[in-house]
């Protein structure tokens, strides 16, 4: 199978934005407040040493994906659960934002099980079918991007960033650490891709990473100089609320739905990837409808694991950051200075 | 699809443009301006739609809500809520109760506008029909607009702007308010619509200040004026003076052009620059506009007037104890710690005034009639 490398890079451009909505930018507020775009700027800089760690697990097995490196079933079955678990977190913050910000009359399960049938049917189609509307949608979120971007800019104010330095140098790093847990290591799922699929081309990799990440500190950016870090802390889902100060020609008002759908895109490319991922292990790939069983189990999971916001952005502040290291930093390392593939 | 399962017709739902609060012994009257009432005498020419008022009192905002809605035949949807009217008693004693649950609200855009209303009750504001425009709140939303444009002593502030200033440090919000003027028992009566003078209308007042979520008093127009000045929300002043001459005659200046900046010299001392240009509006004094030294006269005394206009609004901050032009903000953002003294700040205010053009008249009416004659 041949992979057309900009529908790689698209892919890639989606895992970086994803997790930023909700999740990450909420601990940002939290741990490092008025300086989060300080740390975005330092996590962005260290994120090189995971994407070179990536890249030169991917150099040196070019053959083999992810399980095949790791070569062991045990590993591989606790990596595919904790990726279950990951992407059942992620699946929870997009359906708890569309629930509480538009639907919020509408029972939970409803919106699940909509979203994921479309993620059931692009998984049966395959990982090029995933790619080429991965493609298709990064045009559309590029445009949204751009459109908010310069309608949002002329309100912003500098002095709502000011003052700064205000979090101790531990909080900024502290907060560096988060986005690089949320928005750099899930870069590690692109590895069940081998690298002999792609023509990996470091430098358009390395554009589309940054690319993806200046969306993210532009977010960032905006919603702490629109609103200053007090309202950011007070509202749930400020860079949703920030959309809603956006008006076309001056006249044309309530786009905030029409933009957040990005948003949406970011989390549909990502879900339906992680179910991707999870599919190929060894153990699952030979179950012909294991997609279909991994979703609905999603969407069983996704709506049961937390039983309230509290709860939830409480696990993925404090606990969820740990596991994400362990396995999508700590594995890594391993994987890169063992021997050969035949043990770990 | 999802957006299906709970949809609503736009007959099933009233939509609330204004919502009025007032205190009723210790509980919250809340009056909600429903946009798309059902008219009873209606024709395919003027439509369906009337106002209606309905009113519903809580212990709390979502009780009193519940209230109206027990009322009410329709759904109440306040997406498109266009002003919020509360009462100065709510203002004194519950405002946090009130904006908390506006604020929560996600249905809303925390875009419109909040005044307070004086003397009477937000209810009595609401309920005010007008010759000008059919839905209430869509004419006091107007008049507030048209008021900040042409008026120096009043403001529009949104929901979202009055949250701000009250999260930030060293800053404390002001509302602009509104009272009503004539017989309120006619305020609702449509057939004193037909009349060429209306009995009642709603006018648009100074300013009232708050600290710590309570309001602390109202400002006089001079006052509002200052605090517009030195906040940069003010669009346009009028400032009359008295001849040098003979005080009986004036001359009457509009400045339309009026920026501040706000320099933080040290944590006890401040700058205000205020850059201004206008022009002569009227005069019925005997002078000689041609002539440079007359107009630099007059220059100097509206500089001065300005002056002190800004020193009005700054005395009664002083008087109140309440930081509404975020002096303490500013030093904050430089020196990193709120940590200053208010009322003994020591604030040095300077004025440069331009009196660009004298209208359509290069000399007044009074010079050219002695020069003819």
């Amino acid at each position: 199978m041949k992979i057309n490398s900009f529908n790689y890079n698209t892919l890639l451009f989606f895992l970086v934005r994803c997790l930023f909505i909700g999740i990450c930018f909420n601990n940002l507020i939290i741990i490092s407040k008025l300086d989060s775009w300080i740390s975005i700027l330092i996590g962005i800089i260290i994120s090189i040493f995971p994407l070179s760690l990536y890249y030169y697990i991917n150099s040196k097995y070019p053959s083999l994906n992810i399980y095949e490196i790791i070569n062991n079933n045990f590993i591989s079955s606790l990596l595919s659960i904790f990726v279950f678990f990951f992407s059942a977190s992620s699946y929870w913050n997009i359906i708890n934002f569309i629930s509480s910000q538009f639907l919020y009359k509408t029972p939970d399960i409803l919106i699940s099980l909509l979203f994921i049938t479309s993620i059931i049917y692009i998984n049966y189609k395959g990982l090029k079918t995933i790619l080429r509307v991965s493609t298709m949608l990064f045009y559309v979120t590029v445009l949204l991007f751009l459109l908010s971007f310069i309608g949002l800019i002329i309100q912003t104010d500098l002095e709502n960033l000011m003052p700064v330095f205000m979090s101790s140098n531990k909080e900024i790093i502290l907060g560096s650490m988060h986005l690089i847990a949320y928005n750099t290591l899930p870069l590690f799922m692109l590895l069940v891709i081998p690298k002999d699929y792609i023509k990996i081309d470091i430098k358009s990799n390395l554009f589309m990473f940054v690319f993806a990440s200046f969306m993210i500190f532009a977010y960032c950016f905006l919603v702490l100089s629109i609103y200053g870090i007090d309202i950011a802390t007070l509202l749930h889902f400020p860079e949703f609320h920030v959309f809603k100060r956006l008006t076309l020609m001056g006249f044309v008002k309530r786009l905030e739905n029409i933009f957040s759908v990005q948003w949406a895109f970011d989390y549909f490319i990502f879900i339906s990837f992680a179910i991707y991922f999870i599919c190929q292990n060894p153990l699952l790939k030979k179950f012909k409808f294991n997609y279909i069983v991994i979703s609905l189990l999603l969407v069983i999971t996704s709506n049961n694991m937390f039983s309230s916001n509290t709860v939830g952005y409480n696990f993925t502040l404090k606990y969820l950051p740990y596991f994400i290291y362990l396995f999508f930093l700590l594995l890594p390392i391993h994987l890169s200075i063992k021997k050969d593939t035949n043990s770990i | 699809m999802t957006g299906c399962y709970n949809y609503n017709e736009l007959n099933d739902i009233a939509i609330i443009s204004g919502l009025g609060i007032d205190m009723d012994n210790n509980n919250l009257k809340i009056s909600a301006l429903v946009a798309n009432g059902q008219s009873l005498n209606s024709n395919s020419k003027e439509g369906n739609a009337q106002p209606t008022l309905i009113t519903g009192t809580g212990k709390n905002f979502t009780e009193a809500i519940k209230d109206i809605e027990s009322k009410s035949a329709r759904e109440l949807y306040i997406g498109h809520l266009n002003i919020v009217i509360i009462n100065e008693k709510v203002a004194y004693e519950r405002l946090f109760d009130i904006i908390d649950p506006l604020f929560r609200d996600p249905e809303t855009l925390k875009k419109y506008y909040i005044i307070l209303s004086k003397g009477t009750t937000s209810e009595n504001i609401l309920k005010t029909l007008s010759p000008l425009e059919t839905l209430p709140a869509e004419n006091t939303s107007l008049n507030i607009v048209t008021s900040k444009k042409n008026l120096g002593y009043s403001n529009e502030v949104f929901l979202s702007t009055f949250i701000y200033k009250i999260l930030n440090k060293g800053l404390e919000p002001v509302l602009p308010t509104i009272i009503l003027e004539g017989n309120i028992e006619e305020a609702d009566n449509i057939d004193d619509l037909k009349a060429s003078k209306v009995d009642t209308t709603l006018k648009m007042d100074s300013l009232a200040l708050f600290k710590d979520y309570k309001l602390v008093g109202f400002a006089t127009h001079d006052e509002s004026k200052g605090i517009n000045i030195i906040n940069n929300e003010i669009n346009t002043l009028t400032i009359t003076n008295s001849c040098y001459k003979n005080k009986d005659k004036y001359i009457v200046t509009q400045i339309d052009d009026i920026e501040s900046k706000i320099k933080i010299i040290n944590k006890n001392k401040i700058e205000i620059t205020v850059k201004s240009s206008g022009s002569i509006n009227e005069t019925n004094c005997n002078l000689d506009l041609q002539n440079d030294d007359v107009i630099k006269k007059i220059n100097d005394t509206v500089k001065n007037n300005i002056k002190d206009i800004i020193y009005k609004g700054i005395n009664k901050g002083k008087e109140l104890d309440t930081d509404i032009f975020g002096f303490g903000n500013k030093i904050y953002k430089k020196y990193r710690k709120l940590d200053y003294d208010f009322k003994n700040l020591d604030i040095d205010v300077k004025t440069d005034v331009e009196l660009k053009t004298k209208g359509s008249l290069e000399t007044t009416l009074k010079e050219a009639n002695n020069e003819n004659k």
